[in-house]
């Protein structure tokens, strides 16, 4: 069987299949792997730890870039799919992260990262634990701490203070 | 779901794609982010990544302290103090610039050495301090190391004369860096007792030797950084007008006995070319304004042939062809910068970058020459710069 043809199905967590072709699949570094050390009529590989809905997205997103690299897309056109790919709720966004570092997809993970760094970009302390439902946990010695790490570049975080 | 969901590998690569100042507020939420940005190696290690593949100096510096962390620490609190700075030692001043090198940041003073003959000149410097990172019981601690000049050199050894010798009894300290003005504190004034009472002997036996003069060394000194705009060369040859301006930085000329000094020309809030003292003389310390002309001028073709050439004589031996002429005034005072006052003065510029200034009361021009420090890494500002830019989108 040619590479080219070969179907690789993908099952989720919760038992749902997904028939990914030979190229998309193996942009994930680890399916990759596995698909080296095994025969070739072996083609269905369980991916224990990633549920379906998250995993669809991930398919998505190697199908997307696959066939981009293909046809030659433009930067700029791949830079506004993934943008509008990137528009999920905290919960989706931080599952594909997992699943990406899981994967071993390294764009992916960049892109995802970058992502959560943007929305964490130029936000307060307050900001930020409300976005990511932290609770704030820090003991009087710790406060104090802090506050001697602040003489890290006086500048920098003079800029802190100013945001805040 | 919560961020904190993500394992410790995952939240360092997102903290490591954040400007330094968003790092900071993010490591302030709760103790778990606390301890990955300001007790773990790992996020700094993503930080500095291709810092270090790029710079051998920083690599240096990480051997040293043989931590990414402390590494970035040390980056971060001091590399603002790279660049060229004024010291304001009165009455002669300090052209200082500070540089990484050798796995320190060290503070080196510049000045000139002028031969007999008139544009024969050579830039010297001597090591003034290094501040030294050091891994401390996995704490960074930094010291800054003085360089004693050599008291007298005069005793016929060859070779520099000036030998620096670190200091190393001396507490000395950077208590405060902001981006604009840094304060040096030494645990005791250094003077060496003779400087300038004499400009004559300042001269013949320090500048024309090549070497720097000794100087009192207070026990605090502000230095502020120089600050003026980099032209670019322009390759648009639409761009003539802008090339005709005389351009802002550094220059030197000599001032009779009092040697070579250093200003910095600038364009001012006034629309006035402002040359101002880096380092100064008894009559017009530093940080004084020797002169100061308008920006407009009068090109030499649109004058009165008479009116150039009196000028044009008065240059002798220059050989610079007079282009432009700005009128202003220039200071002088008497010695300790008393009773100082403005006489008529003005610039006249020549073909390249060179100019002089005329104080018509003196009669003799002051020849200036752009002045250029050897090139540097800029490393520092290189790490300011990609620790201050966030990413790419938001």
């Amino acid at each position: 069987m040619t590479e080219k043809g070969r179907i690789v199905k993908m099952v989720s967590q919760d038992q749902e299949e997904f028939e990914v072709e030979y190229g998309v699949a193996t942009m994930s570094t680890l399916i990759a792997n596995v698909l080296q050390d095994v025969s070739e009529e072996t083609t269905t590989v369980p991916i224990p730890n990633v549920n379906a809905q998250v995993l669809a997205k991930v398919i998505e997103y190697c199908r997307y870039h696959y066939e981009a690299k293909r046809i030659d897309q433009s930067e700029e056109d791949i830079e506004r799919w993934n943008k509008d790919f990137m528009k999920v709720d905290n919960k989706t966004l931080f599952n594909i992260l997992i699943a990406a570092s899981f994967l071993d997809i390294a764009d992916l993970l960049d892109l995802g990262c970058k992502t959560v760094a943007g929305m964490i970009k130029d936000k307060s302390v307050e900001q930020i634990r409300e976005l990511f439902c932290i609770e704030g946990d820090f003991t009087e010695e710790q406060e104090a701490k802090m506050r001697e790490e602040n003489n890290w570049g006086s500048e920098m975080s003079q800029e802190n203070n100013a945001a805040q | 779901m919560s961020i904190l969901d993500l394992n410790d590998g995952l939240l360092v690569q997102v903290l490591s794609k954040l400007s330094f100042a968003n790092i900071f507020r993010t490591s302030r939420c709760c103790k778990r982010l606390w301890g990955l940005v300001w007790e773990s190696e790992e996020l700094w290690y993503y930080v500095l990544k291709d810092f270090l593949e790029e710079e051998v100096v920083i690599r240096q510096i990480l051997g040293l302290l043989g931590s990414y962390r402390l590494l970035a620490k040390f980056l971060v609190k001091y590399s603002s103090l790279e660049g060229v700075w004024a010291g304001d030692i009165k009455p002669r001043g300090q052209l200082l610039r500070v540089e990484f090198e050798d796995g320190a940041l060290v503070g080196k003073t510049y000045g000139l050495s002028v031969g007999p003959r008139l544009g024969v000149h050579r830039l010297i410097n001597r090591l003034l301090f290094k501040l030294e990172p050091e891994n401390h019981n996995n704490e960074l601690k930094v010291t800054c190391k003085w360089f004693r000049q050599s008291q007298d050199s005069a005793g016929g050894e060859q070779g520099q004369g000036s030998s620096d010798l670190p200091d190393n009894d001396a507490e000395d300290a950077i208590p405060e860096i902001r981006s604009d003005e840094f304060t040096l504190i030494r645990s005791a004034e250094e003077d060496p007792g003779e400087i300038l009472t004499n400009p004559r002997n300042v001269y013949v036996r320090y500048i024309s030797r090549g070497e720097l003069p000794p100087e009192r060394l207070p026990r605090k000194t502000t230095y502020r950084r120089l600050k003026y705009e980099i032209q670019q060369q322009s390759e648009n040859p639409s761009d003539a007008e802008h090339e005709d301006k005389l351009k802002e930085g550094m220059y030197w000329a000599l001032y009779g006995l009092h040697g070579p000094e250093i200003i910095l020309v600038t364009y001012n809030e006034n629309s006035m070319i402002e040359g101002r003292k880096i380092t100064g003389d008894l009559n017009v310390p530093c940080g004084q304004v020797s002169f100061s002309v308008e920006v407009d001028c009068l090109r030499s073709y649109q004058l009165p042939p008479e009116t150039v050439a009196v000028r044009q004589a008065l240059l002798q031996a220059a050989g610079d062809e007079i282009t432009h002429i700005h009128s202003g005034v220039g200071t002088v005072a008497e010695e300790y910068f008393r009773h100082p006052r403005l006489t008529v003065a003005e610039l006249l510029r020549f073909r390249n970058d060179n100019f002089a200034v005329l104080w018509l009361e003196l009669g003799n021009p002051i020849f200036f020459r752009p002045l250029k420090l050897p090139e540097y890494g800029e490393v520092g500002r290189r790490f300011l710069e990609s620790m201050a830019s966030g990413p790419p989108f938001s």
